[in-house]
């Protein structure tokens, strides 16, 4: 016990040097706490966003850009898939609900997805949260559309106000808008952390609408144009869809109707679980993650070089202090110990303050990491791994002190009470 | 009851290279002894044995070295430090003081080290170091950092560490070196004043034999050293 309240007088006496190795330890610490929290926290983003959906349907192709294109709205598919085949599975008994996704066409950036009903009815988020409405309602004529968050908040616009949706994909302005049949917005949704969020919703049968007058990818010209009011919903027929969400009644059910859809007789078609799917494209990415965890592992070991560094010159100019506890008897191991504990308190304060830096940093980061990149890091308990990191990164400071530990106890037995400094 | 008996004493840091070759040395107990010898001489070496503080391993050690009748040999390692935190005092030169501790602190620290030694102190550790100090003319520097103090004063309180806790033999390396004469008396005359006060056995080594008149026994290293005598 008196080497270790020792240990901390010798650190207190030695402030600045001392702080130095402890802040390089804790922004290491740091660093790699960040990392794990980032990686974990994009994680239960991404799983967070699709809850209760059994399957994902579309046609063949990859499983993980059917993932990516219909629930992250990200790259795009190659191939729609008949409403008709759609309606066909639909009617499987073993389906509680589905939900149609028609995808193509954005506003600004903004993807535009076609739906049903169906989505603000069953479409479920982070476990069983339900897609709400901050203001208005859902779309249901041909040319209503409901917007995400963001997309509110960003090109600030309210309930009440026409938007022109664009063909295609793109960022800024379109080659081809769909100028000719304006939508007005009738709801506002709630912010959900998704990509929800940066979606516009339309009705199945408004992208019909858009697309009725066009020919071979091409907008009518001004005497072919079918102007909106003509165009009612009874008479619009869906012809295609991009994909869409299925959920089972009974869990069992499951992978006998995604064989059901993989075999699929009328067209193409595959279904995929989603959290398969997920697991697929984590292990795609892992290596960036693994690669990210190891130049933080070493931005560690980089901070313990110091403090080896800051421990082991200030040997020498401790070889007197060392003769003094001997004389007064200490025993070699007594020497040994003093340094153990210094690296170790060093290193466990290292940790601690690198912990409080990173749980400040989730405080003041979080809302901005929400609100631009969409990724909502919870502020929660360590996991048990990081705890076992932290532990050990510990450990591997009281371990690295028996270098300078070793070396001051020969200089000790070879010093003896001998006065020479 | 003897202090220290030596009977002998061969020693060598490097075998066929002897640095110790002391036939017989017996120092009763409660005697102040003055010894003297050149640098280089094997001083701090005898001192280092005495204490315990070499190792005293079988072909670079022999004889019989005994303190306080425990012939020191016979102990393992940690029982010769425990032996020295217990039953010795031993003050340096200079640099006494473990810097980043205070003046108390430094003068509690055997005692802390050594619970035996704690326990011969029968009241409260602190007020027991404070009471020393103070005699020892300490009382503004108790909680001081010591590299406040003179050399003098941090004499003053490598005293009162070795003094704390009354072990039975005090040791004293070249202590007077850093200081001026008049300190240099005043300091010997508190040493021995406080050695007789608990009795201690005083061993004050030095080159310096103007020092040497006010102990009761001179001990020339170089006569008793047969290394020294060649």
């Amino acid at each position: 016990m008196w080497i270790f309240s020792l240990a901390l007088k010798s650190i207190k006496n030695r402030k600045f040097i001392t702080s130095l190795t402890i802040l390089s330890i804790a922004l290491s610490v740091g660093l790699f706490l960040s990392v794990e929290q980032i990686r974990r926290g994009a994680r239960e983003s991404f799983s967070n966003t699709i809850s209760k959906t059994d399957l994902i349907v579309g046609t063949k192709g990859g499983s993980i850009q059917l993932l990516l294109y219909s629930v992250f709205h990200m790259g795009s598919a190659t191939n729609n898939l008949l409403y008709k085949s759609y309606e066909k599975i639909k009617a499987n008994p073993a389906i509680e609900w589905t939900i149609p996704y028609s995808l193509g066409d954005s506003h600004r950036g903004y993807r535009v997805v076609g739906t049903t009903e169906d989505f603000y009815k069953f479409y479920k988020f982070r476990q069983d949260k339900s897609v709400e409405f901050e203001s208005g309602n859902s779309p249901s004529g041909i040319f209503d559309v409901a917007i995400g968050a963001e997309v509110a908040k960003n090109l600030n616009y309210q309930v009440g106000r026409k938007i022109i949706l664009s063909h295609g994909i793109s960022e800024g302005a379109s080659i081809y808008d769909h100028g000719d049949k304006p939508f007005t917005i009738t709801g506002v949704l709630k912010r959900t952390g998704t990509p929800i969020d940066r979606a516009i919703y339309i009705t199945l049968e408004g992208m019909e609408a858009i697309h009725i007058d066009w020919q071979n990818g091409v907008p009518p010209s001004a005497d072919e144009m079918i102007h909106p009011d003509k165009i009612k919903k009874q008479n619009l027929p869906i012809g295609q869809i991009t994909a869409f969400l299925v959920r089972c009644k009974s869990r069992i059910e499951v992978l006998k109707l995604q064989r059901e859809i993989d075999a699929f007789k009328g067209e193409p078609l595959m279904a995929i679980i989603p959290g398969v799917t997920l697991s697929e494209l984590w292990r795609g990415i892992g290596y960036a993650e693994e690669a990210l965890k190891a130049v933080s592992l070493l931005v560690i070991a980089v901070g313990f070089l110091g403090m080896l560094v800051s421990l082991y010159t200030t040997l020498n100019e401790r070889r007197r202090e060392m003769a003094i506890l001997r004389a007064i008897g200490a025993r070699p191991v007594d020497i040994i110990a003093l340094l153990v504990f210094e690296s170790g308190i060093l290193s466990a304060l290292g940790v601690l303050l690198g912990v409080i830096f990173v749980y400040a940093g989730l405080f003041i980061f979080q809302p901005i990491l929400e609100n631009s990149f969409n990724l909502y890091l919870p502020i929660q308990m360590l996991s048990n791994v990081e705890l076992t990191y932290l532990l050990v990164i510990v450990g591997a400071g009281f371990l690295i002190g028996l270098i300078p530990a070793l070396k001051a106890y020969r200089n000790a037995l070879a010093d003896g009470l001998s006065t020479k400094i | 009851m003897a202090a220290i008996s030596i009977r002998n004493l061969k020693f060598a840091y490097e075998k066929d290279n002897p640095v110790l070759d002391i036939p017989s040395l017996d120092i009763s107990s409660g005697e102040k002894v003055f010894l003297f010898g050149p640098s280089g001489s094997g001083k701090t070496t005898l001192l280092g044995l005495m204490a315990g503080v070499l190792e005293g391993s079988s072909n670079l050690f022999s004889g019989d070295l005994n303190i306080l009748d425990q012939n020191l040999a016979k102990l393992s390692v940690s029982q010769r430090d425990s032996f020295r935190g217990l039953h010795i005092g031993y003050i340096f030169q200079l640099f006494n003081l473990i810097p980043y501790l205070s003046v108390i602190e430094n003068i509690c620290l055997p005692c802390v080290i050594n619970s035996k030694r704690r326990a011969k102190i029968k009241c409260d550790l602190n007020r027991a170091a404070e009471d020393l100090a103070i005699e020892l003319g300490l009382k503004d520097f108790l909680h001081k950092p010591v590299l406040r103090l003179s050399v003098g004063q941090q004499q003053r309180v490598a005293v009162a560490r070795a003094l704390l806790g009354e072990p039975e033999i005090l040791i004293a390396d070249e202590p007077t070196s850093a200081l001026d004469a008049d300190h240099r008396q005043k300091f010997i005359e508190l040493l021995f004043e406080q050695a007789s006060r608990t009795r201690a056995t005083l061993i004050f080594v030095s080159h310096d034999q103007s020092l040497a008149k006010s102990f009761d026994r001179n001990l020339s290293l170089n006569e008793l050293n047969r290394v020294g005598a060649r």
